[in-house]
């Protein structure tokens, strides 16, 4: 009777451990379910005497940011008196709306890729040189804004609008030329990065304009009248001097041109304005491709683009990303707020 | 009957017994000898695991050969996640022998050394204390161990809606070399 | 019978007497005990096909794209004592990392401390940054100032042996040596080498937090990550399949040479960093956004109070002051093959809203 009851008292004492966990087992239906593609891609490609190796990443970023700098290649370059090779300051992406709602800069497909060239190793062999190194994104859109003091790469703003702001600052023989064309005329140029004359330059540029040999054409598919003697005149040959069409200035400061809007189609009105939403935010814009950053010992012409790098940092802004009109040419583009306490804005 | 009572009793006041802390300069009279030296061996689902059932009956276990074959089933599954109504970041076909031989544990005084190597003031003549040191175990040998990194939306793969996308794979076979010392001790004002 | 009933039932009081109750977070946040120092000593770390006596590491199931099957082959992965030569000087090249007197740590800290009020914060530390605490140098700061004024990194943090952070031999080479293999070939052996590499200053902080801290709904992590990277040389470079650095196939190569990181993700719980899973399986990596951190209809616009200077109260103004979170990226050379382009700066970022999630390709 003791034994027992010890024995039971025993029991009672000691904890009893079971466990309540049922293991289920994974039947087929379940283990379909998983898929394969994930989010890293790595590819190869040769191009002539190039190899690319190019990891690219299935990611959607959305982001606001600010910086003081931005500056990429410091070095002394000949030929050049700017001493960067990119300069930004006061640089942000994505921008703050009248009401306190974020409007941020997007991205899609960012990607980093190397670029090998095969050379002779001195014996016989192969060995594979590292020549240049890119980070690109596949996709981007929103505000891109900095005071740009110097820009190396490819940076093409298509100017269109009505005509109005070319007959208000015209003088000398355009004001003349330009008395009787109408100001609603809608014409169009495209602007890309030049030297002081006028000439395409895209190392180290400070000013954007309409490069020598170029003109302003007709917009509208018919005819614009007087307006379409435009066409004849073209930037820095004949009566025009470097940088002028018919004494029109074309070219113009980077740094004026404080807040980019880039996007393909982004939604405009007749004059060319970006159309906006109540708060201030862009109505309607669709990404656009081929943002990159680029380190390069020669010039490569990366893969998937079509554009040829120079030598040193270059930033390429993708093709059709940026429009403005002719007043915004003129006198550059509004930075907008891209901070909650903003000294820049306004 | 009385020596069961004394016994019992003798229970009781122990349990009534308080411990009493030692003071310190009684544990500095305490010296310890020689540390702990261990090897290990552990081995995962190396031959299948207790989801590894394909009959109909229960008990119908190990019907596949875990040691040749690569069914996801072989493998465990560890997932964890940070917020509790989202997804799960997995470790999932967990699997493999992994094996070391001489990690060794004691405590030691420093109170010399580290002077980066002759150039600069001894860390461990000013430090002059005791640490715990774990002794690195010079190699260690994965035998195919390998696990699957993946995100899925519910936890189980048996849930209704299940669905698991894998980022990478990775299998290690052979020899690490790991040497050297982890020294751990106290920071901070006690 | 009834006296050995009476005492197994003392006994039984007397085993249960201590009742253990949970700790709220209020309760838990006044918690400030001592740390874990953590120091490595003589540590080697050798690891891949190439090494003696080293077994594959594999990482496979990634795909190119066009959906053939990429797989990477870790030829090397070490860690070792500075002036290895790329992982070539293994035996004998051991390292230190963390010091006796500045070690990585583990603690439980005060969150009202570190800008997370009424909780205890989980913190992983790296050896603190004493002394030369660096980083840029502004002469202005969210203000209307010229770049000009702009002096520059403190390379002085490149420049161990005299300040109180990680020494000479404390700062290891790193590197990896892999081998790619697209559809079957092996196409060329990626290396990557930092030298004399330390994280001196970064912090690891981990909390839970609530949706709604009444009814205990929406639990999540919360975290802030601050990562500091120095290293005298990042390098890059290619070889044919299987080789290594001083083998003719490997070609030039290009170097980031004092190369510094100091990037400051998310800011206490005014500003968290959560990283999750989401409801399609793929992850999202958040700094929450300061939209709406005044509150109620506050746009927040010149910030929370139309006062300027009261940073105490002024969660916006305090953002955008020498207290909030900034990075920093330096790059004292880039160089690719012989060319040098000089030196690279991005100074004082700061985030106020940035989200990245990944999906299928």
């Amino acid at each position: 009777m003791i034994n027992f009851l010890s024995k039971l008292l025993l029991l009672l004492l000691l904890p009893l451990p079971f466990s309540y966990a049922q293991l289920v087992p994974i039947d087929d239906i379940g283990m379909s379910e998983a898929t394969g593609q994930a989010f890293i891609a790595i590819d190869q490609r040769t191009e002539g005497s190039i190899d690319f190796t190019k990891v690219s990443l299935g990611i959607d970023a959305e982001m606001l940011i600010n910086a003081d700098l931005v500056e990429f290649g410091e070095y002394a370059r000949s030929g050049e008196s700017l001493g960067s090779d990119i300069r930004l300051e006061n640089f942000a992406l994505g921008e703050v709306l009248s009401d306190g709602t974020i409007a941020p800069f997007k991205i899609k497909d960012p990607f980093i890729e190397l670029a090998f060239e095969k050379n002779s190793d001195g014996s016989g062999g192969i060995q594979q040189d590292l020549v240049g190194i890119r980070l690109g994104f596949g996709k981007a859109k929103g505000a891109f804004t900095a005071d740009i003091k110097s820009l190396s790469g490819k940076l093409e703003i298509a100017l269109e609008g009505s005509l109005q702001p070319i007959k208000d600052t015209a003088t000398g023989i355009a004001w003349l030329a330009t008395r009787f064309m109408s100001g609603n005329t809608q014409v169009k140029s495209t602007a890309v990065l030049v030297d002081e004359v006028g000439i395409p330059d895209g190392i180290r540029a400070h000013l954007i304009g309409v490069p020598k040999g170029t003109a302003i054409e007709c917009a509208g598919s018919g005819s614009c009248g007087l307006a379409g003697l435009l066409q004849y005149f073209t930037a820095g040959e004949g009566f025009s001097s470097s940088c002028h069409i018919l004494g029109i200035g074309v070219c113009y400061e980077l740094s004026t041109y404080r807040t980019l809007e880039i996007g393909d189609n982004i939604g405009r009105d007749s004059d060319g304005n970006i159309l906006r939403t109540a708060n201030g935010g862009v109505a309607s814009a669709d990404y656009s491709d081929g943002l990159f950053l680029s380190f390069q010992s020669k010039a490569i012409e990366w893969t998937d683009s079509d554009v040829i790098t120079h030598d040193g940092g270059f930033l390429n802004i993708p093709e059709g990303g940026i429009q403005v009109n002719f007043e915004q040419a003129l006198h550059g583009t509004d930075r907008q707020r891209t901070r909650y306490i903003d000294p820049y804005f306004n | 009957m009385k020596i069961i009572i004394t016994v019992l009793s003798l229970f009781y006041l122990q349990a009534v017994l308080a411990l009493e802390p030692l003071g310190e300069n009684e544990m500095d009279q305490i010296l310890g000898l020689g540390g702990v030296y261990l090897s290990g061996d552990l081995t995962i689902n190396d031959v299948g695991g207790p989801l590894n059932e394909s009959g109909a009956e229960p008990g119908d276990a190990w019907q596949q050969d875990c040691a040749a074959s690569t069914n996801e089933r072989c493998g465990a599954r560890i997932a964890v996640r940070t917020n509790n109504t989202s997804g799960w970041i997995v470790l999932d076909n967990l699997r493999g022998r992994f094996s070391f031989e001489g990690l060794t544990l004691k405590t030691r005084l420093i109170d010399s050394g580290f002077d980066n190597d002759g150039a600069s003031s001894s860390d461990g003549a000013s430090f002059d204390r005791d640490v715990f040191e774990i002794g690195l175990p010079n190699t260690m040998n994965f035998s195919n161990v390998s696990y699957t990194l993946a995100n899925s939306n519910k936890a189980r793969p048996t849930e209704v809606g299940f669905k698991q996308t894998d980022i990478f794979n990775v299998k290690i076979d052979g020899n690490v070399s790991l040497s050297g010392n982890l020294l751990l001790f106290p920071t901070g004002n006690p | 019978m009834n006296k050995i009933f009476l005492l197994s039932f003392s006994m039984l009081v007397n085993v249960v007497q201590a009742d253990l109750v949970s700790i709220d977070d209020f309760a838990l946040s006044k918690v400030d005990g001592e740390g874990i120092g953590l120091v490595l000593e003589d540590f080697i770390f050798n690891a891949g096909s190439e090494t003696a006596g080293g077994g594959t590491i594999e990482i496979s199931g990634l795909k190119g794209s066009s959906g053939q099957d990429v797989s990477l082959h870790v030829s090397q992965f070490y860690i070792l004592g500075n002036g290895s030569i790329r992982g070539s000087v293994v035996d004998g090249n051991s390292t230190n990392i963390g010091r006796l007197s500045n070690p990585f740590n583990i603690e439980l800290i005060d969150g009202d401390d570190v800008g997370v009020a009424n909780k205890a914060v989980f913190e992983f530390s790296a050896p603190k940054l004493h002394g030369t605490t660096s980083v840029f140098t502004p002469t202005f700061f969210n203000q209307i100032g010229s770049a000009g004024d702009f002096t520059g990194f403190n390379t002085a943090l490149f420049d161990d042996d005299t300040t109180t952070g990680s020494r000479s031999s404390e700062r290891p080479d790193i590197g990896i040596s892999v081998d790619l293999e697209i559809a079957a070939v092996r196409t060329q052996s990626l290396n990557t080498h930092y030298k004399r590499l330390s994280i001196d200053g970064s912090r690891l902080r981990l909390w839970g937090s609530y949706d709604d801290d009444v009814a205990k709904t929406g639990g999540r992590m919360e975290g802030e990550l601050t990562l500091n990277i120095y290293t005298h040389d990042l390098e890059f470079f290619a070889c044919n399949s299987g080789d290594s650095f001083g083998d003719n196939s490997c070609g030039t190569s290009i170097h980031f040479n004092d190369f510094a990181a100091e990037l400051q993700l998310g800011w206490g719980s005014s500003q968290p960093a959560t990283f999750e899973v989401n409801g399609d399986g793929n992850f999202v990596f958040e700094i929450k956004s300061l939209e709406g951190i005044c509150g109620g209809a506050n746009t927040g616009i010149d910030g929370c109070t139309a006062s300027s200077g009261d940073q105490s109260t002024d969660v916006v103004e305090r953002f955008y002051s020498s207290s909030g979170p900034f990075s920093n990226i330096y790059m004292g050379e880039v160089k690719v093959g012989e060319r040098s382009f000089g030196n690279s700066t991005i100074s004082n970022l700061q985030i106020e809203y940035l989200k990245v999630s990944s999906h299928d390709l």
